[in-house]
């Protein structure tokens, strides 16, 4: 269990801008089209109830934007369902950082743990690059450890991580490996916790007839 | 409504008072991480098919056990067939591979299965609580994003990604950043045609669909504690609605009597000492806020979504507001329309929302001795089994029936489209909580109401105030 996970912390790509807000995950991949084993491939699904029938009008099949690997989202993106699916399809359509707005939280949570930079620009920085990025192709750098979206020209929009979603991003280490680093005060915890708590150790059905 | 923004700084933990998420929560801290990250004890997992059986899979293939068997739950209840005489099997494309996962992954792990055939099985966040899986002050988490509906009863818990289930499976904890929380107060008198649904969907339109994002709504107010647990449960379930990471109502003597009563609730002098710790439970009167709300439920009339987001809602006299053009054009409406008298062809009751007894029970009231209109394709799935047994002991099932519903066996159903059945392309008055695009079937236009609304709607064709006789 314990393969790294992402593609280390200095990312550089094209930015696709999808600049809607409240973008739920039945909209980033609908309940239907999520194949049924993690090994399948996500991308084909991705945002398919905008896309289908609308030839290269939607953002991610206009030739300029093809090969993008940095989605530009608006507010609360990704809220909704708890489905890590959406996550998937964005990691098997060629995506390793979203930056938005905003997000739904466990859906930032599940970019974390698949290795994709979830980065919340404040509203200055997000309306700049969202500017940059509809005038035509740009490319710029998501840098984890500077903590900062790089601009072309330079200049570095800061974006906030929690000390533990930045050492999983900077380094690639799965939070189980992480967890278990504190097996010893787990089992002392479960132990204290039965003495403290004995009501809240679980009751099979059979016991509580 | 009134908001309050941050406050800069905070006096040190030790003098701070504590809300009731901030006691749950310090009780399960097993270690401090660096920047307040908290190494956080998971007291039950609860697994569902879609999802679940796949992490199951993942877990047998790195060779590693689940930390507490015995905290583990799973349900069949997404892909499950709902239809009368079901056999265990899914028409939803890949769904036998999800249901073949899951009870595999059961078997394997040593883990409770409450399978179609279980009279336990139900839609695990209607389950939980109703079977005592749920308990006052205990952490819980699920692959699912409605996973904080058992804060009705006052648990803390939270709807998590298949990764993060794999490690609340594997080690029973999670590392979680602490709750943010924020107070939520109803204040007023409820009129007594408005239901928790309503109150909860006007709470959506008021605050909107990033209105709690990323915090942890604790409900409070007269209206809150004057309501039954089951209305507690709609409520905290459209939390997430608010982008909440999850919603909690303090335990009381209401929360009390409802758990005393679940089959798995704790005996004797284990019920004694549990009693004692979930009084407790209340937050300081002081206690800290990241934001407050408080939202008056006096005058409120039964509710109904106009667009594509639980936000987007009016009373069900109004008139569609100017909204997103998308929204509007999505659900085929314009603005200035009245909602009264749009034809459906649609109704469903079910879901994680409003299929519990108290539900059934509103819905029945409102159908007995009247039928559903001609065009109008009616469908109520309790949210259990246990549920359905009690609505049949009631006879409600044939209230329903004779109104022209199809009456089911417990499960998400078409709360969702996962590409069997659905309502592809109609409007739908449904008591579920997403009306998503495409949510309930392709190009399904869902208007989200109480299921007493829904009823009534359904006997008139169209989308019809349920106080009208
Ligand atoms: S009833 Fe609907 S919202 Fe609730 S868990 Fe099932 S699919 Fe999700």
């Amino acid at each position: 269990m314990s393969s790294a996970i992402g593609k280390g912390p200095v990312r550089s790509g094209l930015v696709a801008p999808l600049l809607l807000d409240h973008v739920n995950t039945d909209v980033i991949i609908r309940s239907r089209d999520i194949p049924p084993r993690a090994s399948d491939d996500f991308g084909r699904a991705l945002f398919a109830c905008w896309r289908e029938g609308t030839g290269e009008t939607f953002v991610l099949d206009r030739p300029e934007y093809r090969g993008a690997s940095i989605l530009l989202a608006g507010a609360n993106f990704g809220c909704g369902s708890s489905r890590e699916a959406a996550v998937w399809a964005l990691r098997d359509a060629g995506f390793d950082c979203v930056v938005a707005a905003g997000f739904g939280a466990i859906f930032r949570a599940n970019c974390v743990q698949n290795g994709i930079v979830p980065a919340v620009l404040d509203p200055a920085w997000h309306s700049e690059l969202a500017a940059l990025a509809t005038a035509g192709p740009v490319e710029v750098t998501v840098d984890v450890e500077r903590l900062a979206v790089v601009l072309p020209d330079g200049r570095a929009a800061p974006f906030p991580l929690d000390p533990l979603q930045h050492l999983q991003l900077a380094t690639g280490r799965t939070a189980i490996d992480l967890i278990d680093e504190h097996t010893a005060a787990i089992a002392r915890f479960v132990d204290d916790d039965a003495r403290r708590r004995p009501w809240a150790v679980p009751t099979t059905s059979e016991e509580a007839q | 409504m009134k908001t309050r923004r941050p406050r800069t700084t905070r006096p040190p933990r030790t003098t701070r008072r504590q809300s009731v998420v901030e006691k749950i929560w310090a009780r399960h801290v097993v270690a401090e991480l660096a920047g307040g990250t908290a190494l956080v004890h998971i007291d039950r997992v609860l697994v569902h098919d879609r999802g679940g059986g796949l992490t199951l899979r993942k877990l047998t293939d790195a060779g590693r056990p689940v930390a507490r068997p015995a905290a583990v739950v799973a349900t069949a209840d997404h892909v499950v067939d709902t239809r009368p005489g079901r056999t265990g099997a899914s028409e939803v494309p890949g769904g036998e591979v999800l249901l073949a996962e899951l009870r595999a992954g059961a078997r394997r792990h040593g883990l409770r299965l409450l399978d179609v055939d279980d009279p336990g099985q139900g839609i695990v966040h209607v389950i939980s609580p109703e079977q005592g899986i749920a308990l006052p002050g205990l952490t819980l988490v699920c692959n699912d994003s409605h996973t904080g509906t058992v804060g009705g009863i006052g648990a803390l818990a939270w709807g998590v990604g298949t990764t993060e289930l794999e490690q609340a499976l594997a080690t029973g904890c999670l590392l979680m950043a602490p709750p943010r929380p924020m107070r939520v107060e109803l204040t007023g008198i409820r009129p007594a045609a408005v239901t928790a649904k309503d109150v909860a969907l006007h709470l959506a339109g008021v605050l909107g669909e990033d209105g709690a994002a990323g915090c942890t709504v604790e409900f409070t107010g007269p209206v809150v504690t004057g309501m039954s647990v089951e209305e507690r449960l709609t409520l905290c379930n459209l939390a997430t609605e608010l982008s909440a990471r999850t919603a909690v109502v303090a335990p009381d003597d209401t929360t009390i009597e409802y758990v005393a009563r679940t089959p798995l609730a704790p005996r004797g002098e284990l019920w004694d000492a549990a009693v004692a710790e979930w009084t407790a439970l209340r937050s300081d009167p002081d206690a800290e806020y990241e934001r407050t709300a408080t939202v008056d439920c006096g005058a409120l009339q039964p509710q109904v979504t106009w667009g594509t987001s639980p936000a987007q809602v009016i009373g069900v006299g109004g008139r569609v507001p100017a909204g997103p053009e998308r929204a509007l054009t999505y659900m085929d409406l314009r603005p200035g329309q009245p909602l009264l008298g749009l034809p459906i062809s649609g109704a469903f009751i079910g879901s994680c929302t409003n299929a519990r007894i108290s539900d059934l029970r509103a819905a029945a009231a409102v159908l007995r001795g009247r039928t559903v209109a001609p065009d109008v394709r009616a469908i109520c799935v309790p949210g259990s089994g246990a549920v359905r047994r009690q609505a049949e002991a009631e006879g409600l099932d044939v209230v329903f029936r004779a109104a022209g519903f199809s009456w089911r066996e417990a499960g998400c159903s078409m709360c969702f489209h996962a590409g069997g059945e659905s309502f592809a392309g109609q409007r739908v008055v449904t008591s579920t909580n997403r009306n998503f695009e495409h949510r309930q079937g392709a190009s399904a236009r869902s208007h989200l109401a109480s299921p007493a609304t829904v009823a009534a709607s359904a006997v008139a064709g169209a989308i019809a105030d349920p106080r009208v006789p």
